[in-house]
């Protein structure tokens, strides 16, 4: 009884190890050689000073990377793109301190944390390499959430999902900061270590998906009483175009010190027929 | 005698005298009784008003808003905020009712990430229009925002001359 505990923590760990992995990798590069590569796209419609959603992909090449577990991923957006400005993260997500880098087998959707918090929604894709040479793609859905303000810093807090064929649940904090031109500010999401566990496994973070301000993200308020549901403006588009596009860059860290980086551009999108509003 | 001694001292009277006109004339820029803008004694303003702020349009990371405002200074509002992670900059413009704008430069801090956030910040008065056009000075300010209308209201204090 006491060793199939352990094992299903051990999974739980594996899991939450290859959703924070997936996370971590939010940001991405736009070179095809590299062994990460980063591709954002907003939505298909969308304009030039409207909202949109902010999809980022993330895929990263087991074969030509370290089999150091990820331990950070930084990702850099434009100056110009409003996230602040957005609708986005209304709710503050505040998790206690050992939530992070432990598995939670147990507990509420989102840890507890209101809805109103959800910036992003995405999955991931890791590899699992048992001890025994067995290799296990585990699947996770994977929620960035609006952390507390602190010294200067907006926190984040990104929750892993395990799906299948794991299922444990993670929690990781990161921050978001500004950052150099062309960017605006850097999202981090920090993955310590998890005690024991390369002993047992490596995980190796194939593909993150990560949409910021997705049209499945569903808030709530009060209206006359009753509580209502709404989507939330996603990331607002400036009404003219950067020179040379839209900039974004990634930055992955690994336990062993090891660093990647990428960098994607993604074109203008059509110009904008009239300014986005407010509401 | 008496006169061959006062011949010089007058030459130099006229002439210290067209002197000090000519310098007049190039400091003041114009001839004048008035004073000019520079010779003129400044005014002091002790600023306090509380401005309540309405969203026009968003541009990206730039928020547009405006209102009026109440206090020391009352009039209309405008003003230009471009966001970032932790801090928000921009030009404020007070437009007196009573004649006049002044234009602030602005760096604000949030406090928190909530739906409804406080801030506080200082501005920095560099320009200004009609009565206020020389106007210097530089203060501080608090206040909310709610970041779902963008709805802000603001309490700003700041000792201008003009």
């Amino acid at each position: 009884m006491h060793t199939d505990s352990r094992r299903g923590a051990v999974r739980a760990v594996l899991l939450a190890l290859c959703a924070a992995g997936a996370l971590a990798a939010a940001v991405g590069p736009a070179g095809a050689a590299g062994p990460i590569r980063l591709s954002i796209a907003f939505d298909p419609d969308a304009a030039l000073g409207s909202a949109t959603a902010l999809d980022v992909t993330l895929r990263l090449d087991p074969r030509r990377l370290t089999r150091a577990p990820l331990n950070e991923v930084r990702f850099a957006y434009p100056r110009s793109l409003g996230i602040v400005s957005s609708g986005l993260g209304l709710a503050v997500c505040r998790r206690p301190e050992a939530d992070f880098a432990k598995v939670l087998i147990t507990g509420p959707r989102l840890g507890g944390c209101s809805p109103n918090a959800v910036m992003a929604l995405g999955t991931a894709l890791a590899l699992v390499r048992l001890t025994n040479g067995q290799v296990i793609p585990e699947y996770a859905t994977v929620t960035l959430l609006s952390g507390p303000l602190e010294r200067g810093h907006l926190g984040l807090v990104a929750f892993v999902d395990g799906q299948r064929p794991f299922g444990a649940k993670l929690a990781f904090a990161g921050d978001v900061h500004g950052a150099p031109a062309p960017y605006g500010g850097e999202l981090t999401v920090r993955m310590p270590a998890v005690p024991g566990l390369e002993d047992l496994a490596t995980v190796s973070l194939v593909e993150l998906r990560v949409s910021i301000g997705s049209h499945a993200i569903r808030y709530y308020e009060r209206r006359g009483g009753r509580r209502v549901a709404y989507h939330p403006e996603g990331v607002l588009l400036p009404t003219a175009c950067p020179a040379h596009g839209f900039r974004f860059r990634v930055r992955v860290g690994f336990s062993d010190g090891s660093r990647q980086s990428a960098r994607a551009v993604t074109p203008c999108p059509m110009p904008v027929a009239a300014p986005a509003s407010g509401l | 005698m008496q006169t061959q001694s006062l011949r010089p001292r007058g030459i130099f009277v006229v002439t210290a005298a067209l002197a000090a006109l000519m310098l007049a004339l190039w400091a003041g820029g114009v001839s004048s009784a008035e004073p000019s803008a520079h010779t003129a004694k400044r005014k002091t303003l002790n600023l306090t008003d509380t401005a309540y702020l309405h969203l026009t349009r968003k541009n990206g990371n730039v928020i547009y808003e405006k209102g009026t405002a109440t206090g020391t200074l009352p009039g209309t509002v405008t003003a230009r905020l471009v966001t970032s992670v932790t801090k928000v900059t921009g030009t404020v413009t007070f437009h007196s009712s009573g004649g006049g704008s002044i234009t602030m430069k602005a760096v604000g801090y949030p406090q928190s990430a909530s739906t409804i956030t406080r801030f506080t910040g200082s501005i920095a008065v560099r320009k200004g229009t009609g009565r206020f056009r020389n106007a210097l000075g530089s203060g501080t300010f608090s206040g909310t925002a709610n970041r779902k209308t963008w709805a802000i209201t603001v309490y700003a204090r700041a000792r201008i001359t003009y």
